[in-house]
């Protein structure tokens, strides 16, 4: 294919792509609705997160809200006790969930399958037990208050569709990393150990080194949005990081497209949006919520995003063929 | 100095719990040389393979590449230190595509890591198209490069056995390791892959040691045959010695009765 067409054609993406984010807070009727979108963010960021750990590197997590929760809690403690800024707390929480993601990783080497699910399970419950009994830490059950907005260089995000474009910049920028990184040799390595750990060794990986480093990324995404979340919320608690948050981390994963990049997009939208569209169901609404997911995990094995892929490329095709006269 | 041995095991002994499984066995494979390993069912070939790679580690004796010891060592460094091997059931990254199972095997020659794919675009752009280049290289030497965008997992047996040994190659090894490479092959594959281990071994300068129940395609192409039975090495020789050793036939045929 020539250079020329394939510049044209990302040129074109990054237009629309930045038409779509710039146009969706002015078609939010209100701030309820801009925070769900928000929280589509955070999400995307979470599942682009347990996408390398559990997508691409083939090791389950149900334990995702441990670090979340712990770049919540880190930027939550810098930010009232600490005086510190938002990109201060943000390295502070990165660094933190990527050390807590390598100490995951050590007893998680050891096992696979059900038993590191949970071990992860296990896990998740442990750091929220700590959030709840670290009270001069955490301050308990009554949780963090009062954390500020987001200052950077001046420019304070103190309203929601502020905060909108600063989640959006670390959706891109996150989804453009692991774009990036999953095709080159480590991506290469952390399917590989997916696929068939004992070959990844034997074709050369080391491939304690990688998982421990497939645990760290995916806690320093999950660090990320815990530090995006609390910022944007001004008030963490322990019963924002349980067990059922690190199930919805999972199937923002699942659901959109289970190792793939840019599949937690769609996963974020259907995990945020369902339960709300579904509100006028009441008591029922939990119910259908999960027939629905059901449904869609059967109907769309793998998760929504490579059928997505499929449909544009059908369309895609169909149209070159036509301006090729038939060809191909 | 066509007797340096490339790989030389030492009274390699491995025990699993009471059962000994290989019993101080020696084995010599020279630089270039086409070797083979073989012997009945549950002589141990398999474990001994596993030795050499280091997925098992010997109880005692010694295996020596290249002058130097690498009991103790892990898998994938012996790999860059420059075994490969494939396996008796394949196992390939089945749902990655052809291509990219080649690339992975080039993952210990390159150096692309988690930071530099930020900081050292230019860099990692540039492995990346030069590994892409080596990997469709050997696809072509294989003759897979019709196929190199589809599923590994997808395209037919003897191709799948072919892309073992691509990614394996991929690994520039010193010598490879072939796992009953000709399981599930008609004999014209057979008589073909004969003619790709040779090639392999003149193109890529390296030694080859196989294990393989075939006898025409071992003897065919062997310049040394290892021979055991119940972990022991009952014979060592050319094809030729190899056939008429009594030991052999026995463990074969079994003993005659008269």
């Amino acid at each position: 294919m020539a250079k020329k067409t394939n510049k044209k054609s990302l040129l074109a993406k990054i237009v629309i792509i930045a038409a779509i984010i710039i146009i969706i807070p002015f078609l939010t009727p209100n701030m309820y609705i801009m925070q769900i979108v928000n929280m589509i963010g955070i999400y995307i960021i979470l599942g682009i997160g347990i996408n390398v750990l559990t997508g691409f590197t083939g090791q389950l997590s149900l334990g995702q809200a441990a670090f979340f929760g712990i770049g919540a809690y880190v930027t939550a403690i810098m930010n009232t006790r600490g005086g510190m800024q938002f990109l201060a707390c943000l390295i502070g929480s990165m660094v933190i969930t990527g050390i807590v993601g390598a100490v995951l990783a050590v007893p998680a080497l050891k096992v696979k399958g059900s038993y590191l699910a949970l071990l992860t399970m296990g896990f998740g419950e442990i750091i929220r037990i700590v959030m709840i009994n670290w009270t001069p830490v955490t301050n308990g059950t009554a949780g963090i208050l009062e954390i500020e907005s987001p200052v950077i260089f001046g420019f304070s995000f103190d309203t929601l569709t502020k905060f909108y474009f600063l989640i959006m910049v670390f959706v891109i920028l996150g989804i453009l990393y692991e774009d990036i990184l999953i095709k080159t040799r480590t991506g290469r390595a952390f399917v590989a150990i997916r696929e068939d750990n004992e070959a990844a060794e034997l074709t050369g990986i080391n491939v304690t080194t990688y998982k421990i480093r497939a645990f760290v990324l995916s806690a320093v995404y999950s660090g990320i949005a815990g530090c995006l979340y609390a910022m944007m919320i001004k008030y963490v608690s322990p019963d924002t990081f349980v067990n059922n948050t690190s199930n919805i981390i999972l199937w923002t994963a699942i659901v959109g497209g289970f190792g793939t990049v840019v599949g937690p997009i769609f996963g974020g939208i259907i995990m945020q949006v369902l339960p709300e569209v579904l509100r006028f169901l009441g008591d029922w609404r939990l119910v259908i919520y999960g027939v629905i997911l059901l449904i869609v995990i059967l109907r769309f094995p793998g998760g929504v995003y490579p059928y997505i892929e499929k449909f544009i490329d059908r369309i895609r095709r169909r149209k070159k063929s036509d301006a090729a006269g038939g060809k191909g | 100095m066509r007797d340096v041995a490339i790989l030389e095991l030492k009274e390699v002994t491995k025990k699993f719990g009471g059962l000994t499984a290989v019993d101080s066995v020696d084995l010599k494979v020279g630089e270039n040389q086409i070797c083979a390993l073989i012997g009945p069912n549950g002589a141990g070939k398999t474990t001994v393979f596993n030795m050499i790679t280091g997925a098992y580690q010997v109880t005692s004796g010694d295996v020596i590449f290249c002058g130097e010891s690498i009991c103790g060592k892990k898998p994938h460094e012996i790999v860059k230190l420059g075994i490969a091997r494939t396996f008796q059931n394949i196992r390939l990254f089945k749902s990655a595509s052809v291509l990219e199972n080649v690339m992975t095997g080039f993952h210990c020659k390159t150096k692309t890591g988690m930071f530099n794919v930020v900081f050292r675009p230019g860099m990692c752009r540039r492995e990346e198209a030069e590994t892409r280049q080596k990997a469709l290289e050997i696809l072509k030497f294989l003759g897979l490069d019709n196929v190199k965008d589809n599923e590994a997992g997808s395209i037919p047996y003897g191709h799948q056995r072919l892309l073992e040994i691509g990614r394996a190659l991929a690994t520039s090894p010193k010598l490879l390791l072939l796992d009953e490479p000709a399981a599930g092959m008609n004999s014209q594959e057979k008589k073909e892959l004969v003619e790709t281990i040779r090639k392999i071994r003149d193109t890529y300068n390296l030694a080859v040691l196989l294990v393989e129940h075939d006898m025409e395609l071992v003897m065919g192409i062997s310049e040394n045959i290892t021979v055991i039975n119940f972990g022991r090495r009952i014979a060592d020789g050319t094809a030729e010695e190899i056939q008429n050793n009594n030991d052999v036939i026995e463990a074969y045929l079994g003993r005659s009765e008269d």
